[in-house]
C-alpha cells in the first residue's frame, strides 16, 4: 500500500487560548513494503501524525491517501483502507481490557467478522510472533503480566489484524535488551514478508539498525528526509533539534574531534570497529 | 543487621518475599523470592533485569506501596510495615514510575508539582521556591501553566520527576524514567541524576539502558525475583555471558571494545563508557 501525506496541518484546541499547532504543512510518502522511521524531539508531532495516518483524527488541512483513496472520505473505501493500516500506540498495554490475554488479542479479528476458530488461530500465531507462549499466557488476565509482557500482548492484538502497513509508536520503549532485540527481529521479519513498517523511536541505534528511510520532524515540520547514512551524517543539526546520533556514529564523531577523522557514517558497532581497526590495528595506517 | 560501619545504609532489605495475591480464578504471582539489598546513603545504584523479573515490585516495596509477605524493608530508618510512619517514609523516599500519566493529578503543571509539598504542609513561599526549582531542573518552567494532559509523553515524565524533586527527598527511586524520552530529554534526566548525586541524594535507577546503568556506582542485576549478581559497572559488564542469560546486554562501549580486541587491537578490560575507550585509543597513537 502506498500512503501519501499531502500538506497536512493539525492544530489542537484551535481558537482557544492554549491552541497548539502540532503539525504544519507535512508531506511525505510511504512506499509499499517500506521500512521507514519517524524521529523528532518530544512534542515534535510524531504521535499526532500517527493518529492522522491511522484515521483517528482528521487533519485541519491537507490529506492522506492510501493507494489513492482519501482516508477521511465518508465512504466504504476509506473505511476499508483504514483497516489495512495497523497501529501500535505508545504504551499500547494501557488499552488492554479483556478478561484474558486471548480475549484481548481476538478483539480485532472478531471485529473483522472472523469465526471463533479463526480468531483463536490468529491470536495464537500472533502471541507466538511476539514471544509470548500462548499455552501459558492466553488464558490469564492481561493485568497479571509485567510491563513488557503486556506490551507484547498488545502488539499481538494488532498483528492479528494482519495489516499491510504497521505503524509502531516506540514499540521497544520499556522492553529489556533481549526484548528489544526480539522486537527488532520481529519488525524485520514482518517487513521481509512484505508488511510496510513505520517506526517511531527515540532510540537512534534502533533506527540505524532497522530503517531504510528516515523522516525527521522538528517543531511540527519535516526537517530532514533520507537514508540513515544521509540523516545521521548531519549530527550537528540533529543535536540542535534535541536528537542525537546512533552510538557508533557518535563515537566516531568524537574520535574525529580528537584528531582521528574517518570517511562515512558508522551505523553499527561492527562498522565502527572496522573503521577504527584501519586506524589503530596492526595492519592499519599510522594514525590520521 | 550489620550494615553500619562508617557508611550508613539508607535502604536495608532482608529476605524480602512478595507475591501478588490471588484474584478471582488467578493464582498468586510470586514476584520477589528472597531479596537482600543494602544501599549506601548518597550512592547511585542501577537496577537492571529482564521484563517481569521484579524490579518495579522491588521499587514499590521501598515506598511501602507493597508490604513484604516475609522479610523486612527499612528505608531512611523507617520500617515499611509500620503504618504510622508511612508518610514520613514517603517524604524521604520519592518515587517516579514507569508511566507518567498515572502520576499527574492536577489540571495545571505547577499545581501538580506543588501537590507533594502542600500535602506535607510546607509554607507557601517554601513551596513556591521548591516548585520553581524543580520545574527549572527538568526544563519545564516555561510550561508551568500548561495542563498536563496537553503535554507530550516525554514532557509529562519530566513533570512527574519535578513532583518528586519538590519533596526534597533523601532518596529517589526512578522506575525507567527515560523510557519514553527523546535523546535530549534522556540526557537531561541523566544530568538531573548527577545533580541529585552531587547534593548527596541517594538515587536508585531502574533502567533497561545499559549505558545509563554504566554511570552508576553499583549495578544490581535481578532475575526471577532475586538478585542474580551485582558489582561495579566494570565488574558487571565484564560478564557478557551471565548478562545474556539474564536477558541483558552490555553498553555500546563494552561491545565495541570487545570487537576491537577481536581485531587484535590492545584494549584493556573494564571499559564501560565511550569516553574511556576514546581516551585509550587516543593514547595508542
Ligand atoms: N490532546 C492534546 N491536546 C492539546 N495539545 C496536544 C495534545 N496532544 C499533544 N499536544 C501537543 O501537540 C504537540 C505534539 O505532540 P505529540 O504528542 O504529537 O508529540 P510527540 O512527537 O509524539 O512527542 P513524544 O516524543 O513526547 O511522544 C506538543 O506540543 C503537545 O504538547
Ligand atoms: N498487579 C499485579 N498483579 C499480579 N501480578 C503482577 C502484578 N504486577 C506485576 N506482576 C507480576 O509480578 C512479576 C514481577 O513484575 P514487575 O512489574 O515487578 O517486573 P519488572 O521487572 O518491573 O518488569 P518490567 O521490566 O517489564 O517493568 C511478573 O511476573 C509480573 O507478571
Ligand atoms: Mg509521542
Ligand atoms: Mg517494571
Amino acid at each position: 500500500m502506498l500512503v501519501e501525506v499531502r500538506n497536512v496541518t493539525y492544530t489542537y484546541n484551535e481558537g482557544l487560548p492554549f491552541e497548539t499547532t502540532a503539525l504544519e504543512d507535512v508531506s511525505f510518502s510511504l512506499r509499499p513494503g517500506c521500512f521507514s522511521a519517524l524521529i523528532g524531539h518530544t512534542g515534535s508531532g510524531k504521535s499526532t501524525l500517527l493518529q492522522i495516518l491511522c484515521g483517528l483524527i482528521e487533519p485541519g488541512a491537507g490529506s492522506v491517501l492510501a493507494d489513492g483513496t482519501d482516508l477521511y472520505e465518508k465512504t466504504g473505501a476509506a473505511l476499508a483502507a483504514r483497516r489495512r493500516i495497523g497501529m501500535v500506540f505508545q504504551y499500547p498495554e494501557h488499552q488492554l481490557f479483556g478478561e484474558t490475554v486471548l480475549a484481548d488479542v481476538c478483539f480485532g479479528p472478531k471485529n473483522l467478522g472472523l469465526s471463533d476458530d479463526e480468531c483463536r488461530e490468529r491470536a495464537f500465531e500472533s502471541l507466538r510472533l511476539v514471544g509470548l507462549d500462548p499455552d501459558e499466557k492466553a488464558g490469564i488476565s492481561p493485568f497479571s503480566l509485567s510491563g513488557g509482557e503486556r506490551r507484547r500482548a498488545a502488539i499481538a492484538g494488532v498483528l492479528a489484524m494482519r495489516p499491510e502497513l504497521l505503524i509502531l509508536d516506540e514499540p521497544a520503549a520499556g522492553l529489556d535488551p533481549k526484548g528489544c532485540g526480539e522486537m527488532s527481529a520481529l519488525m524485520r521479519s514482518l517487513n521481509e514478508e512484505g508488511t510496510g513498517i513505520l517506526l517511531v523511536s527515540h532510540d537512534m541505534d534502533e533506527v540505524a539498525a532497522l530503517a531504510k528511510q528516515v523522516l525527521v520532524l522538528n517543531g511540527g515540520r519535516v526537517a530532514m528526509e533520507g537514508t540513515c547514512e544521509e540523516v545521521f551524517s548531519r549530527g550537528g543539526e540533529l543535536a540542535r533539534m534535541g536528537l542525537s546520533l546512533p552510538a557508533p556514529a557518535a563515537f566516531m564523531s568524537a574520535m574525529a574531534q580528537r584528531g582521528y577523522p574517518t570517511e562515512g557514517v558508522a551505523l553499527t558497532a561492527r562498522q565502527a570497529a572496522r573503521k577504527l581497526s584501519a586506524l589503530f590495528g596492526k595492519r592499519g595506517g599510522n594514525g590520521v | 543487621m550489620n550494615g553500619s560501619g562508617s557508611q550508613k545504609n539508607i535502604i536495608q532489605i532482608r529476605g524480602l518475599e512478595y507475591s501478588y495475591p490471588p484474584q478471582d480464578d488467578r493464582p498468586a504471582v510470586p514476584a520477589l523470592s528472597g531479596v537482600d539489598l543494602d544501599v549506601a546513603e548518597g550512592s547511585f545504584v542501577a537496577v537492571v533485569g529482564r521484563n517481569g523479573c521484579g524490579k518495579s515490585t522491588l521499587a514499590k516495596c521501598m515506598n511501602a506501596l507493597l508490604l513484604p509477605d516475609s522479610g523486612s524493608v527499612v528505608c531512611a530508618g523507617f520500617d515499611t510495615s509500620c503504618g504510622e510512619t508511612v508518610w514520613e517514609l514517603r517524604r524521604n523516599v520519592g518515587m517516579v514510575f514507569q508511566n507518567p500519566d498515572n502520576q499527574l493529578v492536577s489540571s495545571v503543571v505547577e499545581d501538580d508539582v506543588a501537590f507533594g509539598p502542600e500535602n506535607l504542609g510546607e509554607d507557601p513561599s517554601e513551596i513556591r521556591r521548591r516548585v520553581d526549582g524543580a520545574l527549572k531542573a527538568v526544563g519545564m518552567y516555561e510550561l508551568r501553566r500548561q495542563a498536563p494532559h496537553l503535554l507530550s509523553g516525554g514532557q509529562k515524565q519530566r513533570v512527574a520527576i519535578a513532583g518528586v524533586l519538590a519533596l526534597d527527598p533523601k532518596c529517589v527511586v526512578l522506575d525507567e524514567p527515560t523510557a519514553m524520552l527523546d535523546p535530549s530529554g534522556r540526557r537531561e534526566v541523566m544530568d538531573i541524576i548527577e545533580t541529585l548525586r552531587a547534593r548527596g541524594t541517594t538515587v536508585i535507577l531502574i533502567t533497561h539502558f545499559m549505558e545509563e546503568a554504566a554511570r552508576a556506582d553499583r549495578v544490581v542485576v535481578m532475575d526471577g525475583g532475586r538478585i542474580a549478581f551485582e558489582g561495579s559497572p566494570a565488574e558487571v559488564f565484564a560478564q557478557t555471558g551471565r548478562l545474556e542469560e539474564c536477558g541483558l546486554s552490555v553498553p555500546f562501549a563494552a561491545e565495541l571494545a570487545q570487537l576491537l580486541r577481536e581485531e587484535g587491537i590492545d584494549v584493556p578490560g573494564g571499559i564501560v563508557n565511550a569516553q574511556q575507550l576514546q581516551d585509550h585509543l587516543c593514547s595508542l597513537k
